[in-house]
């Protein structure tokens, strides 16, 4: 009997042993920080929202129907933040990239309004399913091999008689691209604030500014439309430059 | 003590007797993505087996998936037709015509939505759709499932590619779509003129093709991609040949069929529809969303002259307001022999997509 309670009592310690819950390592893991770049959009002094109704600066009402650019090679020298960022204002808001990163590592920043030469013609299946340079993401913003990616898209719609009826019957289409159209970016004094857990560097873009920047300006009732070809060298750059004041970094 | 040891006994003569469950192991298929293609994303609760893609195929061309037994997903997508309806409109089995052309079904895999309207987001849900329509197969899935479960031939099949001998509609339309993931179209004498502007080694055989391609097909590849051209590269463009969106491309100044605005309620929406894929377009007449256009020499003379402008025209159709951009016969014609370079014979007559029965 005695031998039996024994076997019984080890039997029973073997099986509460091995069903013991094993206690889990911490892993000895170094924190990562989320940043994040946001674009806010303003029109003047105003806020900006697509399908709002505007006034250009010649007295027309417009309506933006559509932001959409490509930022790439975003770096601090040698430290890379992004090799490729796409802001879409209708579809994702005011977000222009979040990744993984150490903020105080880009407290400076320079880079690209638009896909630098080498990412432009490379073979838009390619890039990896994430990449916002991938076909797939691309989608309307790559045109070819040859002119590669639009840079970036503005699209609006333009009423030119003020009586009253929101006709908005102008269509106007910036889409710009190919090498020539590239701009670069650059900051030396970037603000990374603390919010939700994740460092924001808001960038602002103007659309005023783009329509006017006090060197240049686009009356939209007669320039309204280019694809980037050839006969609209001249829109195209000034689009571009345009374009270029009314993005700041912050 | 005693006891115990009985009970223990028993437990084990239980367990040594119980049945073994039947269990079919899936075979993963090896779907070979084309190397100038960007990466398919394939749901993964629905991966494709050799069983699953099987099953589909039989369903795909299953005729008592209609409540009559006399049409198949096939009976409008027929393969000789690009997998589209050389009909303007499909004809269900009450008689009745739909008011939209059948799509043709091409590197769906590569869709991310479904319908010339796009109210479907998945392949999974749009294949859902035709058996219940009224106007189509009009047969309930329940009557359907009922069907093939009466056939000792589904039974084995569903239960291979799914593990289950209680298959619904949900099984079907998974099977359903695995097939039609395999319909990849990339072996045109465009892929390989695409493939050497982006470098891509080509293999002999892809040389020769390359060797093939005319002066006159080359020109009409520089039209059809030239902004003071055709400029169709807006909207065709890259190895699908299309972009995922919706266009207004210009068929109606005072459009009847609101088309995505149907189901967005948005009036910017207003007659724009899923811009479709180029290739095998010589198969897949008639064209556009309704069927209007018969033949491709129809097709290029609305884009030269005969745009309508409206509020929601697509604004990369640069010379709309113009009517068009004004190709003449030489232009035309040029452009007629790149569209063709966009045929995919293996495609059309693979016999791995055929009627299994």
């Amino acid at each position: 009997m005695t031998v039996k309670i024994k076997f019984l009592f080890v039997f029973s310690l073997l099986i509460v042993l091995s069903c013991k819950k094993k206690k889990e390592q911490t892993p000895n893991v170094a924190t990562v920080e989320t940043i994040r770049i946001e674009v806010s959009p303003k029109f003047g002094t105003s806020a900006f929202h697509l399908d709002s109704v505007y006034q250009t600066p010649e007295g027309y009402d417009v309506k933006f129907t559509d932001i959409i650019f490509y930022v790439t090679s975003l770096k601090n020298g040698n430290s890379v933040l992004s090799n490729a960022a796409l802001f879409n204002l209708r579809s994702t808001g005011n977000l222009l990239l979040e990744t993984n990163a150490n903020h105080a590592s880009f407290n400076q920043l320079q880079g690209f309004l638009g896909v630098e030469s080498t990412l432009n013609h490379a073979d838009p299946s390619a890039f990896p399913t994430n990449s916002p340079l991938n076909i797939m993401n691309a989608n309307t913003m790559h045109w070819g091999w040859n002119p590669g990616y639009i840079f970036f898209k503005i699209e609006a719609k333009l009423d030119t008689i003020n009586d009253g009826n929101p006709l908005f019957d102008h269509q106007i289409a910036f889409h710009v691209g190919t090498d020539n159209a590239i701009q670069s970016l650059s900051s030396s004094n970037l603000t990374w604030n603390l919010t939700g857990g994740k460092y924001v560097n808001t960038w602002t873009l103007d659309m005023l500014t783009f329509l006017n920047d006090g060197v240049q300006s686009i009356d939209l009732k007669t320039e309204n439309f280019t694809h980037s070809g050839t006969g609209s060298e001249v829109l195209t750059q000034k689009v571009s430059d345009l374009f270029k004041s009314a993005v700041q970094m912050n | 003590m005693k006891y115990l040891l009985v009970i223990f006994v028993f437990i084990l003569l239980f367990l040594g007797c119980r049945k073994d469950k039947v269990f079919f192991e899936t075979t993963p298929y090896a779907l070979e993505i084309p190397s100038h293609f960007p990466q398919m994303q394939i749901p993964t609760e629905n991966q494709l087996t050799e069983e699953g893609v099987l099953l589909g195929r039989f369903l795909f061309y299953e005729k008592r998936l209609s409540g009559d037994n006399s049409q198949s997903c096939a009976s409008c997508h027929s393969p000789l037709a690009a997998f589209s309806d050389p009909n303007q409109y499909s004809t269900g089995i009450d008689g009745i015509q739909g008011d939209r052309n059948s799509m043709a079904l091409i590197n769906l895999g590569w869709q991310t939505f479904f319908f010339w309207d796009g109210r479907e987001k998945t392949l999974e849900e749009q294949i859902l759709q035709p058996v219940i329509n009224p106007i189509e197969m009009h047969e309930s899935w329940k009557n359907a499932i009922n069907k093939l479960k009466a056939d000792e031939k589904y039974r084995n099949l569903f239960f291979r590619a799914f593990n289950t001998q209680d298959f619904d509609s949900t099984h079907a339309s998974k099977a359903i779509a695995q097939f039609l993931r395999t319909l990849v179209s990339a072996t045109s004498k465009y892929d390989i003129m695409y493939k050497s502007i982006y470098g891509f080694t080509l293999t002999p055989q892809e040389n020769t093709i390359l060797a093939s391609v005319t002066p006159d097909e080359w020109a009409g590849y520089d039209l059809f991609k030239s902004l003071n051209g055709a400029d169709c590269f807006h909207c065709h463009n890259g190895p699908l040949m299309q972009i995922n969106t919706f266009s207004n491309n210009g068929l109606d100044a005072n459009p009847l069929d609101f088309g995505r605005e149907l189901v967005t309620n948005n009036p910017n929406d207003r007659a724009k529809f899923k811009v479709p894929t180029l290739r095998n377009i010589e198969f897949s007449a008639p064209y556009m969303h309704d069927g209007r256009f018969a033949t491709l020499e129809e097709v290029i003379n609305h884009y030269s002259s005969g745009i309508q402008m409206s509020a929601t025209i697509d604004p990369n159709i640069e010379y709309a307001s113009q009517g068009g951009v004004q190709l003449d016969a030489t232009q035309k014609s040029l452009l007629m022999k790149f569209l063709l370079t966009l045929t995919d014979h293996e495609f059309i007559n693979n016999p791995k997509f055929q009627d299994p029965n």
